[in-house]
C-alpha cells in the first residue's frame, strides 16, 4: 500500500473542544418556542393490566395532554426493526395497557413546564390489576412457554467426536443482564415545520431506523418524517432502539408543538433497553495433546418483556461461537426466553462479551486440566487467517488472533509473570495473572443486506461536502470517516465537510451505527467514492490541459502538471468543469459490504486479590487487538480503553437485579457499580496492524470488540491467582469469599 | 410561606428564620443529600434555610478541652485541617475518603451528622470520640447533646424542627486511631461496611483502652464490645489474629444474626480492623 497522508495519523476530533468546554448542545439543551415537556409514565407494576384515571391530572393548569393506550395508534411495532424487510413479531405498542415489566410505557403527559408535568404525574390515578410475573431466567429454562426462539448452529458431528475424546471438560456460566451506563440518558425533541414535516431530533444510532418506526406507527410517508442525529453523551447500544423517537414525534404531531422528552437515571435503566443476560452450559472435548475435536454449546438468553432482538442476539452468540478456533465438530443450541424484565438490545459487542466471558473462562478451565499453558493451548487451536466459517458464514478475512497471542505474549512478560508472579503472595493477598482471547464482526454480510450510499462533491470553495449516514457515537467517527474522504481525494482533512446522519440529506444508508459496520462498510464506501471522484479529477485536468494521467500529480487539495506549468486547486477546476460542462465535480456512489472478515483481540491481565475483603484489584492489563489498519491511532487507543473500562465492570461489578417477583433491585448508580477513573488501571494497547484487504485503507472495526476480552482475562486471573473455576458474573467480593471458602 | 429561600448571615438571621420554620422548610447544609431527596421525591413546593453563608458555625479551632469544628466546615476542609490530622486522625481519614471530591467540596460535617446515614463516614469517628453538639434553636437558646444522642439512625435525627446543629466539640486526646471503609467500589465509594478504632496505647505498647465503632451494620454506627474487650491488654505490636477474627466473627454475629450480608460481613470486618491496626501500629511507632 502507498504511503498514507491523512490515515494513520492521530487528528483532534472535530468537537474536542467544544465538548470541554461544555458548549456542545445536547438535546436536553435545545429549546424551541413553545416548547412542551413530555414526562413517560413508566409502570410500577411488572405485569398487570390496568385503568388509569386521567381527570384530576387534566385539570392542573399547564397541562396539555394526557396520552394512554386509548388515545394511540393501535400499530404494533420491534424497536430492533432497522428495515421492514425484518419479520420477527412486533409485539410492542407506543403505550401499554398491559405493562410486560416495571418501567414499561404506560402514558405520556404534555405540559408547558416540566413542574407542571410531574404535578400531572402524581396526580394520576393508576390502578394495577397484577398478575404474576418472574423475572429470574432460570425459573423459565427449557419452558417451552416462555421461549420466544431457539436456533441451532452446527458443523461436523459434535455426538460422535465426543465420544472419542480423551477428556471432556464440561462447565456453566452466567452473564447478568446490564445498563450501557451512557453519561447522557434517553431524549429525544420533535416538532413540525411550515411544511407539515414532522422534525425528530436525536442521540440515536439509525436516523433510518427511526424514521421506519414513526412513518409506520403515523402512517405518514417516510419522506414526511425528518430525523436529525444531535450529539449525543455515549449510546453503547443502548440508544440504538427507538424508544422514545416514535412517542415524542407522535405528541409533537398530535398537538402541533415542539416536545422534548427527556428521561432520568432511573428511568433509562429500568425503562429503555438492557444488554440480554445469559445462562450457558458448554462442554468441549480435547485430545491428550490439546486439540479440541468437538464442542457442544447450550445457550439460554433472557430477551426481556418484548420480542426485540431476541433472534438477533442469538445469531450473534450463535455464530461467533464458530470464529475463533478450529473445531470440526461443533453444535450450538439456543434459547431466547421472554422475562418480565426490560426489554434486551444492543450493547457493545453484541453477545461477544457474554459468549466470550463463559468460554474463555471454559478454555482456562480445559488449559488446567490438561496442565498446559493457556495460551500454549490456544496457539494450538486458534484460526488462521483466511480460515473459512464451518456453518457457511463469510471467510474470516485476515484474522491475526494468533499474532495477537504472540505479540500480547511477548509485550505482557507472560511465561516471567507466570514463574515468578506468585512469589508475590502473603497470607492476606493472592496474585494471579490470565488472558483470554475473542472475535466480533464487521457489519452485516452474510445476515442481512448490508450497504451504504455516498454522494461527494467538489464545492467551488474547495471544500468537500461529504454525505452520507454516519452517527458520531463519541468514536470519533466523523473524524475518521473524514479522514478516509482525505487520503482517497489527497486532500487536507479540515477541507471535508461531513454532517450527522439526517434522513433529508443523508443518502440511504442500510442499518446505522449497528453491527460493528461503520468504519468497515460506510469506510468502505467513501474510500472507493473519494477514489473514483478524485480519478474524475484527474481525467478532467488531462483533458482540458492536455496532460496523460502519468503526467500529473496531485498534493493536498491540487492537482499540477509535474512539468509545473499548470495548477489548478480542486475548487478552481470544480468551478471550471461547472462552467465549461454543466456538471459539478461531485461522485454518487452506491457500496455495498465486501465482506464479514472477523475482528480479533487477547487481552492479558494481572490483579491482586485481597483474601480478607474479597476485592479485586486489575493492577495491568494489556490488549493486543487486530485493528487492520488504525485510521487514528489515539481514537483506536481510546476506543480500546474504553472498552476494557466496561468490560472490567462486567468482570466485577456491573449487573441489572430483579427479585423473583419482577421487581427491579437497581435502579440508580449508587447501586450500580461502574468503574471509576481513580480506579482505572493502565491499559496497554497493542495494535496488530496487518491490513485487511476489503476494509478501508486495511481497517477493521474496533469498539465493539474492546470490550470482549478483559472480562474472560480477569476471571482467569482471578481463578489462576485462588485456584477455582469461577464463571458467575460479576465477581463481586462475596463471590470471591464464598468461593475461598469452598 | 411557600418555596422560599433564606441564607442567614448571622445568628440573629438564623434564629429570626426559625421562628417562621414550617414542616416543609428544611435546612440546607451542603445539599449532597437534600438535593437528591427533593428530585427523588419529586418535592415542589418546600423552603430551604440555606447556612452556607452563615459565618458563625464555621472553622475549626482548639480549645482547652476540645476540637471544636463548625456544622458548617465542608468535608474537604475537615480533611486537610491539620488540628483533626492530629486529635482526630479516624475523622481526618474520613473525609478524606468520604464519597467524590466534589461530594466533599460542597458536604458539610453538620449535614452529614444530621442525614443520619447508617453507612455515614463521619459518625463512626465522632461517636468513638465522645464528640458533643451544639444546638441552637428558635428561641435563641444553646443546648448540648452527644452526636451519638443526637443520631437516631436510618436518616433520622432527634433535632426538633427549629433547632440547627452548630458546632462539634471532639474531646481532645493522646488516642491513636484509624476509619478504615469497604464499599462495592475501593474509590468514591458508599461504605458497605466501616470502622473507627480508637486506642489508648501506653508507652510499652499495650493497648490499655479500646473503643471501636461500626458502621453500615445496623441502623446507625454500632459499638462493638467483643472486639475492643479483646484488644485491652494485647501488645500493639503482637495481637495474635486468630483470636481476633474470632472476636470480630462472634460480633458480627451478634450484631447481625438472620441479615443476608452476615457471611460476608464477618469475614470482611476482619480485613477492616486489621488494616485500622496495621494503620495505628504504624502511627505508634512513628510518634515513639
Amino acid at each position: 500500500m502507498k504511503n498514507l497522508t491523512y490515515v494513520g495519523k492521530s487528528i483532534l476530533r472535530y468537537d474536542s473542544f467544544n465538548r470541554g468546554k461544555g458548549e456542545t448542545k445536547y438535546v436536553g439543551d435545545l429549546e424551541r418556542k413553545n416548547m412542551l415537556y413530555g414526562k413517560l409514565v413508566l409502570s410500577q407494576e411488572p405485569n398487570s393490566d390496568i385503568s388509569i384515571d386521567k381527570t384530576e391530572a387534566l385539570k392542573i393548569n399547564g397541562v396539555k395532554a394526557i396520552f394512554t393506550f386509548e388515545d394511540i395508534p393501535k400499530v404494533k411495532y420491534n424497536s430492533n426493526h432497522w428495515y421492514p424487510g425484518l419479520t420477527t413479531p412486533a409485539d410492542e405498542y407506543l403505550l401499554t395497557n398491559r405493562p410486560a415489566f416495571q418501567g414499561d410505557r404506560i402514558a405520556l403527559i404534555i405540559g408547558e413546564s416540566k413542574k407542571v408535568v410531574l404535578k400531572a404525574m402524581d396526580s394520576l390515578k393508576i390502578t394495577y390489576n397484577k398478575k404474576n410475573a418472574v423475572a429470574a431466567l432460570d425459573s423459565y429454562i427449557n419452558n417451552k412457554k416462555q421461549i420466544a426462539i431457539s436456533k441451532t448452529f452446527e458443523c461436523g458431528n459434535s455426538t460422535t467426536a465426543l465420544d472419542t475424546a480423551a477428556f471432556i471438560i464440561e462447565d456453566s456460566g452466567n452473564t447478568p443482564k446490564a445498563h450501557h451506563g451512557a453519561i447522557e440518558p434517553h431524549a429525544c425533541l420533535a416538532e413540525t415545520d411550515d411544511n407539515d414535516n414532522l422534525l425528530v431530533y436525536t442521540p440515536c444510532q439509525s436516523v433510518f431506523q427511526c424514521q421506519y418506526h414513526i412513518s409506520k406507527i403515523l402512517k405518514l410517508p417516510l419522506d414526511k418524517v425528518r430525523v436529525i442525529k444531535t450529539h449525543m453523551g455515549g449510546s453503547f447500544g443502548g440508544k440504538c432502539q427507538p424508544v422514545l423517537e416514535p412517542i415524542c414525534a407522535f405528541a409533537a404531531y398530535a398537538l402541533k408543538q415542539p416536545i422534548q422528552l427527556l428521561t432520568n437515571r432511573k428511568e433509562s435503566m429500568i425503562g429503555m433497553r438492557t444488554k440480554n443476560g445469559l445462562h450457558l452450559n458448554i462442554k468441549t472435548g480435547v485430545t491428550l495433546d490439546g486439540k479440541i475435536t468437538a464442542r457442544q454449546i447450550d445457550a439460554h438468553i433472557d430477551g426481556g418483556a418484548y420480542y426485540t432482538n431476541a433472534d438477533g442476539i442469538l445469531g450473534a452468540i450463535g455464530t461467533k461461537a464458530f470464529r475463533l478456533y478450529d473445531i470440526k465438530n461443533q453444535t450450538f443450541i439456543g434459547h431466547t426466553y421472554y422475562t418480565n424484565t426490560t426489554p434486551g438490545g444492543s450493547c457493545r459487542g453484541y453477545g461477544s462479551p457474554q459468549l466470550h466471558s463463559i468460554s474463555e473462562v471454559h478454555m482456562d478451565h480445559i488449559a488446567n486440566t490438561l496442565a498446559m499453558d493457556p495460551c500454549e493451548f490456544r496457539l494450538k487451536n486458534l484460526l488462521s487467517p483466511y480460515a473459512n466459517d464451518p456453518i457457511g458464514g463469510p471467510n474470516i478475512g485476515n484474522g491475526r488472533i494468533k499474532e495477537c497471542v504472540d505479540k500480547g505474549m511477548s509485550a505482557f512478560k507472560w511465561q516471567e509473570k507466570k514463574e515468578r508472579l506468585k512469589e508475590k503472595n502473603t497470607q492476606r493477598y493472592a496474585y494471579g495473572i490470565g488472558m483470554a482471547c475473542g472475535v466480533h464482526g464487521n457489519g452485516y454480510k452474510g445476515s442481512n443486506p448490508d450497504f451504504t450510499n455516498i454522494y461527494i462533491a467538489i464545492q467551488s470553495d474547495g471544500y468537500v461536502s461529504l454525505k452520507v449516514g454516519v452517527h458520531e457515537q463519541g468514536c470519533g467517527t466523523l473524524s475518521s470517516i473524514s479522514q478516509i474522504a482525505a487520503e482517497g481525494l489527497d486532500i487536507p482533512v479540515e477541507k471535508i465537510i461531513l454532517h450527522e446522519a439526517d434522513t433529508f440529506i443523508s443518502p440511504y444508508d442500510s442499518a446505522g451505527t449497528h453491527a460493528s459496520r461503520v468504519t468497515y462498510v460506510c469506510g468502505g464506501g467513501v474510500q472507493k467514492a473519494a477514489e473514483k471522484l478524485k480519478n474524475k479529477i484527474i481525467n478532467y485536468f488531462c483533458l482540458i490541459e492536455n496532460y496523460t494521467p502519468r503526467d500529473i500529480q496531485t498534493k493536498n487539495g491540487f492537482i499540477y502538471s509535474k512539468d509545473g506549468k499548470k495548477k489548478y486547486s480542486y475548487g478552481q477546476l470544480a468551478i471550471h468543469m461547472e462552467k465549461h460542462t454543466a456538471q459539478n465535480l461531485s461522485e454518487f456512489s452506491h457500496y455495498e459490504s465486501p465482506g464479514g472478515p472477523g475482528s480479533y483481540a487477547a487481552s492479558f491481565v494481572t490483579v491482586k486479590i485481597d483474601r480478607y475483603t474479597g476485592h479485586v484489584s486489575v493492577l495491568d492489563c494489556l490488549i493486543a487487538q487486530d485493528v487492520g489498519k488504525a485510521i487514528n491511532p489515539t481514537s483506536v487507543k481510546g476506543q480500546i480503553t474504553g472498552g476494557a473500562q466496561m468490560a472490567i465492570g462486567m468482570a466485577l461489578r456491573e449487573a441489572l437485579v430483579w427479585d423473583k417477583d419482577g421487581y427491579i433491585k437497581i435502579d440508580s448508580f449508587s447501586k450500580y457499580h461502574m468503574l471509576n477513573a481513580v480506579e482505572m488501571p493502565d491499559i496497554e494497547v497493542l495494535l496488530v496492524e496487518d491490513i485487511e484487504q476489503t476494509g478501508p485503507f486495511g481497517a477493521k472495526s474496533v469498539g465493539e470488540l474492546a470490550a470482549v476480552t478483559p472480562t474472560p482475562a480477569i476471571l482467569n486471573a482471578i481463578n489462576n491467582a485462588l485456584n477455582t473455576n469461577i464463571m458467575d458474573y460479576p465477581v463481586t467480593p462475596e463471590k470471591i469469599l464464598s468461593a475461598i471458602q469452598n | 410561606m411557600m418555596n422560599q429561600f433564606k441564607d442567614p448571615k448571622n445568628t440573629k438571621d438564623l434564629i429570626c428564620f426559625l421562628k417562621g420554620i414550617t414542616a416543609n422548610t428544611f435546612i440546607l447544609a451542603g445539599g449532597t443529600d437534600l438535593s437528591l431527596k427533593i428530585r427523588q421525591d419529586r418535592l415542589t413546593n418546600y423552603n430551604l434555610i440555606d447556612l452556607s453563608q452563615l459565618e458563625d458555625n464555621k472553622g475549626i479551632f482548639k480549645d482547652k478541652e476540645h476540637l471544636v469544628i463548625g456544622s458548617n466546615s465542608t468535608i474537604s476542609q475537615i480533611g486537610e485541617d491539620p488540628l483533626v490530622k492530629k486529635y482526630c486522625f479516624s475523622l481526618h481519614q474520613a473525609c478524606q475518603t468520604l464519597g467524590s471530591t466534589q461530594i466533599r467540596n460542597a458536604g458539610t460535617l453538620g449535614g452529614n451528622i444530621c442525614n443520619a446515614s447508617q453507612s455515614s463516614d463521619t459518625l463512626p469517628c465522632l461517636f468513638a470520640y465522645g464528640a458533643t453538639g451544639t444546638i441552637l434553636n428558635s428561641h435563641g437558646d444553646m443546648g448540648k447533646i452527644k452526636i451519638e444522642r443526637l443520631v437516631e439512625g436510618s436518616g433520622k435525627n432527634r433535632l426538633a424542627q427549629d433547632e440547627v446543629l452548630m458546632k462539634v466539640m471532639i474531646p481532645l486526646s493522646n488516642d491513636y486511631s484509624s476509619f478504615i471503609k469497604i464499599g462495592d467500589k475501593q474509590s468514591v465509594t458508599i461504605a458497605k461496611l466501616n470502622s473507627c478504632l480508637r486506642l489508648t496505647i501506653h508507652p510499652s505498647g499495650i493497648i490499655e483502652n479500646a473503643v471501636c465503632f461500626m458502621g453500615a451494620i445496623g441502623s446507625k454506627a454500632t459499638r462493638t464490645p467483643f472486639i475492643e474487650n479483646y484488644l485491652i491488654g494485647k501488645d500493639i505490636s503482637d495481637i495474635p489474629y486468630e483470636g481476633l477474627k474470632q472476636s470480630i466473627q462472634c460480633q458480627i454475629d451478634t450484631l447481625i444474626p438472620n441479615r443476608s450480608s452476615r457471611v460476608y460481613k464477618r469475614k470482611a470486618s476482619f480485613g477492616l480492623i486489621i488494616d485500622a491496626l496495621s494503620s495505628i501500629k504504624s502511627m505508634w511507632r512513628k510518634s515513639r
